[in-house]
């Protein structure tokens, strides 16, 4: 899962950062307006976390050129403006979450994790495939009813292979949903961790489709 | 009581109108007066000469006067022929048998019987008889009585339907004003919108500018105090913010540096947090008081030197070269502690901008009106479009990391103002930098 964080405060960016990557998300972060229009439009983000007041471009701003491009990525205003009004605006500039500061952490991933369900058209908080079973909130897994023990990566390789089931997934299209800018990538990270996910689950679960990437082999129906 | 404007304009415009009125009556009443004078004076000379035509020549024979038998008793005239001054040859019947004016020829007045009566004397030329002839005063007065009251008469009737119009006048030419305290009376209170002025008439102009002027001040008011309300609240929540969101990530840490990091952030944030809510409560300190009670005369070149040495470390760490330049001993009236924050915020403003291995200055010198301080510095300096914005509360220039709280300089204009001196930002020697300078007025005497 790779985050987009757009926040001016250095202290509340950095605890943000570190937050989710405690539950396996990759951070991108960016300071002011223009780099935040930049990186919105740059790259393919799963969701962004975006702060009203900005320098150089306004939080706002930035919302509004993203739904202007149709760029249909979602966005979570983290704002300390509270009042009604400005929610409001912040909602029908095309934001799909509004939270204010100051905020529970717990339930900024709450949100997030909401926002990425919903972009994927999962209804259920739990994903189910075969005998695997994932659960982003309780950061759990099990396996034919017993559960499995994850690093915090493995965790978000399998989470990002199963919201596909059925689909190559490249090596830096990986990469890139579970590390952030400033993280060191070995490699052979991917392949290191898709050996450990086939050692600790079943070794016939992950594909590799050579020259392409991986492949979580869909149960049947 | 409560002065209505209805009521003064109904009682002057009634005056007036009663007042011309009266004094019409009065001139037309004197005018009549004597215009009826000049009539019946006339007829009375008439009738005097007249009858002095008809005396048959023989009447100087006659002996014994004799009463006109035609004349009656309660007749309104009266006359009487004499011979000489004696001789009393013929009267009416109601004339009395002594003489009724001494006058030989002219008008003259007399009393008869408690009344007034006019006489004409007519002297008949060429003989010794005269002609008199009386009538009652009290005619002329009825006359002008009843003169008088056909010029009253209308009045009684048409005071009161003037009354009225002038009631209906004053109501319609006050309705403007009406129409003014409605559309104030019927605004919702926060409306401080101004009042349309072109609509409005000239006399009530002033008071709808003035007004206007009221609400604009209002509005600013108003719109700062809610400005800084919203700014206070989102500088506020940000730091607390932060400060819960690392303490959470310190809590799910699972290692020891992220665990480590964590707290030292922490830190960090609530050391930046106290600094900003002793800021906030400095000015809110700050912005009611309209004088300075704790006023003295204080050398500043004494109190700069400290401040300098508080901050010393500070540069230090930055690499930062803080000099003083104040050789004389120049004396300002002031607050010691609110001087010395002046000073501080100043001088930290200036090393934080400043480049590492160059120079801030801070210098004190007399001038011809006063005391100047000024503090420079070598650094980005500030655009001139925003000299004036980044006194505002919370104003930061763009693209500079909030590590202020922007409220430094808006505690240093307020410490200014209530010193009676002037600030004034500039950029430093040969366009570089920034140059902040306060001008303290001349101390009295």
């Amino acid at each position: 899962m790779r985050v987009l964080l757009v926040e001016d405060d250095a202290l509340l960016g950095d605890g943000i950062r570190a937050g989710l990557a405690q539950i396996g998300f990759a951070v991108d972060w960016v300071k002011d307006g223009r780099e935040a229009e930049l990186a919105v439009s740059d790259q393919s983000y799963d969701a962004v976390i975006l702060d009203l007041g900005l320098p150089r471009l306004p939080g706002l701003d930035v919302l509004r050129r993203a739904r202007a491009a149709k760029n249909p990525v979602p966005i979570l205003i983290l704002t300390a403006r509270d009042t009604v009004p400005d929610r409001i605006a912040g909602l029908d500039a095309g934001a799909d979450d509004y939270l204010v500061k100051p905020f529970d952490l717990g339930e900024l991933q709450a949100r997030l994790r909401a926002l990425l369900r919903r972009a994927v058209g999962q209804g259920e908080t739990v994903i189910e495939q075969g005998a695997l079973r994932l659960d982003p909130i309780g950061h759990s897994v099990h396996f034919n009813g017993r559960p499995v023990e994850l690093s915090a990566r493995e965790f978000a390789v399998l989470q990002e292979l199963l919201r596909y089931p059925g689909r190559v997934l490249s090596k830096p299209i990986l990469e890139e949903k579970i590390y952030g800018w400033g993280d060191e990538i070995d490699s052979n990270a991917i392949e290191v961790y898709v050996h450990h996910l086939r050692r600790k689950l079943d070794p016939k679960l992950i594909r590799t489709v050579r020259g392409v990437g991986y492949m979580l082999v869909k149960a049947a129906p | 009581m409560r002065t209505s404007l209805r009521r003064r304009l109904m009682w002057l415009l009634s005056g007036a109108v009663l007042l011309a009125w009266l004094a019409t009556a009065w001139f037309s009443y004197s005018d009549a007066r004597s215009q009826i004078g000049s009539m019946l004076d006339a007829q009375l000379r008439l009738s005097a000469e007249l009858i002095a035509q008809q005396l048959a020549p023989d009447t100087a024979a006659q002996g014994a006067a004799s009463a006109s038998p035609q004349a009656r008793p309660d007749a309104r005239m009266a006359f009487q022929v004499w011979d000489g001054p004696a001789l009393l040859r013929q009267r009416s019947a109601n004339a009395p048998r002594t003489r009724l004016s001494m006058a030989q020829q002219g008008f003259s007045e007399i009393d008869l019987d408690g009344q007034r009566w006019r006489v004409y004397s007519h002297a008949v030329p060429d003989s010794r008889v005269v002609v008199q002839v009386a009538e009652r005063h009290a005619l002329r007065d009825e006359l002008a009585q009843s003169v008088a009251n056909h010029l009253m008469h209308p009045l009684a009737v048409a005071l009161p339907v003037l009354g009225l119009l002038i009631w209906l006048s004053v109501t319609a030419g006050l309705l403007p004003l009406g129409a003014l305290a409605l559309q104030v009376q019927r605004r919702d209170p926060d409306n401080l919108a101004s009042l349309p002025e072109p609509q409005v008439p000239r006399e009530v102009a002033p008071l709808v500018h003035a007004l206007n002027a009221l609400f604009g001040r209002l509005r600013t008011s108003f719109e700062q105090e809610r400005r800084f309300t919203a700014d206070a609240a989102h500088e506020l929540r940000t730091p607390l913010a932060a400060l819960k969101t690392q303490a959470q990530v310190a809590q799910a840490a699972t290692s020891e540096q992220a665990l480590r990091h964590a707290l030292d952030q922490i830190v960090v944030g609530v050391d930046r947090a106290t600094r900003l809510v002793e800021q906030l409560l400095m000015l809110a300190r700050l912005d009611p008081q309209a004088s300075l009670p704790a006023a003295e005369s204080l050398s500043l070149p004494q109190l700069a030197a400290v401040c300098v040495a508080q901050l010393a470390p500070m540069a230090a760490q930055r690499d930062v070269d803080l000099a003083q330049e104040a050789p004389d001993a120049a004396l300002v009236r002031g607050d010691a502690a609110l001087l010395s924050a002046l000073m501080r915020n100043l001088l930290d403003n200036a090393i934080r901008h400043a480049p590492p291995g160059s120079e801030v200055e801070l210098s004190v010198r007399r001038a011809a009106d006063g005391v100047l301080l000024r503090v420079c510095d070598q650094g980005p300096g500030i655009p001139a479009a925003q000299r004036q914005r980044v006194l505002e509360r919370f104003y930061r220039i763009d693209g500079v990391s909030g590590e202020g709280s922007g409220l430094g300089l808006s505690i240093v204009q307020r410490i200014v103002q209530l010193h009676g001196a002037t600030l004034r930002l500039e950029p430093g020697e040969g366009g570089r930098g920034l140059c902040v300078e306060v001008a303290f007025p001349a101390l009295p005497g």
